[in-house]
């Protein structure tokens, strides 16, 4: 476990929930809402980091609001004033929510079913240990380097951390064996992530083959993968893209069955009778 | 109300105004002064100058450095010890007064909060302003003296900063009246600063705080 100067906050106590515990970080360890951390419980005789995510934050200790009464003087300015100490003089209240810890057996987080006790230290949960770990890769230990597994799409890294920290690798075979949807608010970039799957798909590791229908045009700009580089594999593999733009979609009468022109012409005489 | 020290104001420690003497302390920082009179000094203190929120300080001396202990008037007591004792009115009509009594006992006394303390210089004003606790025990019969507005201006800056620093213990002695002590104080060191001065802004947050919370004490809100 690491030492003491990597602990972020103490426990407190349990939350609300049975799964919920919370902990105090003075100011200058700025922790995000949204961000792991981790501490260590024995399970069955064993230590176990047990992985936790922030969901709130509050101010429990810090200046009153009555210092706040005029925007053109600052808070810091009439605490000094008073002569009240105003560096890291705030305490935060975060509350986070156990997620588990990773039971290399199963492949997966077990939940250990104890909250850590008041006064347990709390760290940032390691940048490697949550790649391996936070989507199911199946891993057999926590020290597996993930990068190096075949057919992992690598789908971006952590907001809360530092650019390209902690990155993020899905398996391909859980979502396109089975189904996959991307929800989210319009310009929240479902296209975009939909459009990094497409790629990792057809990297060398994963070589998929993909149909993908764009009625709105939104991924014209995947037929740059033939050809590129970063796509070309060691035996020669390069993706093929075809690209059918409706100018391009050409049907012969003589191709089409028989159902195919009743269909056809059932609906335009439908059309022309309305 | 005219007197000399008003026509020409000085910060020279050694001519302020002398209010009276400590007859008695509640604690370490909550002392007792008895108001001198007409016979107790040449020039005993004028009414303003001892009113309620007036800055004084203790001359002492410790370890050869003479230093200013600054206080201030947050309460006062009359005291009379005729009072309840009275017995046969004696005036008559070509006598308007003939009570055989102590009118000279009649006293005035004032509480006075220690604030702080501070060094007096060579040129006889103040320098090195404490906001701390003062740790010294002043003596009975120690000279308060009046404070005038530029030593409390002098007192109240500290490595340029304004500062009240000891508002949380003068709030605690001071008790009920702590929020009218302190109004009292930042009224004086507004007149100091200039009007356009960024401080005054400070000073208006901190009165409107006090207020505030004393306010919400009594229940008002």
């Amino acid at each position: 476990m690491a030492g003491r100067a990597t602990v972020i906050g103490t426990v407190a106590g349990p939350g609300e929930d049975p799964n919920e515990f919370v902990f105090v970080t003075p100011s200058d360890r700025s922790i995000k809402t949204g961000e792991f951390i981790t501490y260590t419980v024995p399970v069955d005789g064993e230590n176990r980091s047990v992985f936790a995510r922030v969901t709130n934050r509050e101010l429990i200790r810090g200046l009153p609001d009555g210092f706040l009464a005029d925007p053109d003087v600052g808070p810091e300015t009439v605490a000094a004033t008073l002569g009240i100490p105003s560096d890291d003089t705030e305490l935060y209240r975060l509350t986070a929510t156990v997620i588990g810890y990773y039971d290399t057996n199963m492949t997966t987080f077990a939940n250990p079913r104890q909250l850590p006790d008041p006064g347990t230290p709390l760290s940032i949960a390691p940048d490697h240990q949550l790649e391996t770990v936070l989507p199911n890769l199946g891993c057999e230990t926590v020290e597996t380097d993930v990068t190096e597994l075949p057919g992992v799409a690598h789908i971006g890294w952590l907001l809360n951390r530092e650019k390209q920290a902690t990155n993020i690798h899905v398996p391909i075979e859980e979502f396109a064996s089975t189904h996959l949807a991307i929800l989210a608010s319009t310009g929240s970039g479902k296209s975009y992530t939909a459009s990094v799957l497409i790629e990792e798909m057809m990297r060398p590791s994963a070589r998929a083959s993909l149909l993908v229908f764009d009625p709105h045009g939104e991924y014209g700009t995947l037929s740059d993968i033939q050809g590129a580089e970063q796509f070309q594999g060691a035996d020669g593999y390069d993706p093929e893209v075809v690209f059918f733009n409706p100018e391009r979609l050409r049907v012969r009468i003589s191709e089409l069955q028989i159902g195919d022109v009743m269909a056809i012409l059932d609906r335009s005489s439908v059309e022309v009778s309305t | 109300m005219t007197d000399s020290t008003e026509e020409t104001p000085t910060t020279d420690v050694d001519s302020c105004v002398r209010i009276g003497s400590i007859v008695s302390s509640n604690s370490h920082l909550d002392y007792v002064v008895e108001v001198f009179k007409e016979r107790d000094c040449d020039r005993p203190p004028e009414l303003h100058e001892r009113e309620f929120g007036q800055p004084v300080f203790i001359k002492k001396t410790i370890d050869g450095t003479e230093h200013a202990v600054m206080g201030v008037i947050y309460d006062t007591q009359l005291v009379d010890p005729d009072q309840g004792r009275t017995g046969p009115r004696l005036a008559q009509d070509d006598q308007a007064q003939f009570t055989p009594g102590y009118i000279e006992e009649r006293t005035t006394l004032a509480g006075v909060a220690l604030l702080g303390t501070a060094t007096i210089t060579d040129d006889r004003t103040i320098a090195d302003p404490s906001h701390q606790m003062p740790r010294w025990t002043l003596e009975v019969e120690d000279t308060v003296f009046h404070c005038p507005d530029e030593l409390t201006a002098k007192f109240h800056t500290v490595d340029g900063q304004l500062q009240l620093a000891y508002i949380d213990r003068l709030v605690d002695i001071a008790g009920d009246l702590g929020a009218e002590v302190i109004v009292a104080l930042i009224n004086r060191l507004r007149n100091t600063l200039p009007d356009d001065d960024t401080n005054q802004r400070v000073l208006d947050v901190v009165e409107q705080n006090i207020q505030w919370q004393a306010h919400e004490r009594r229940g008002v809100v």
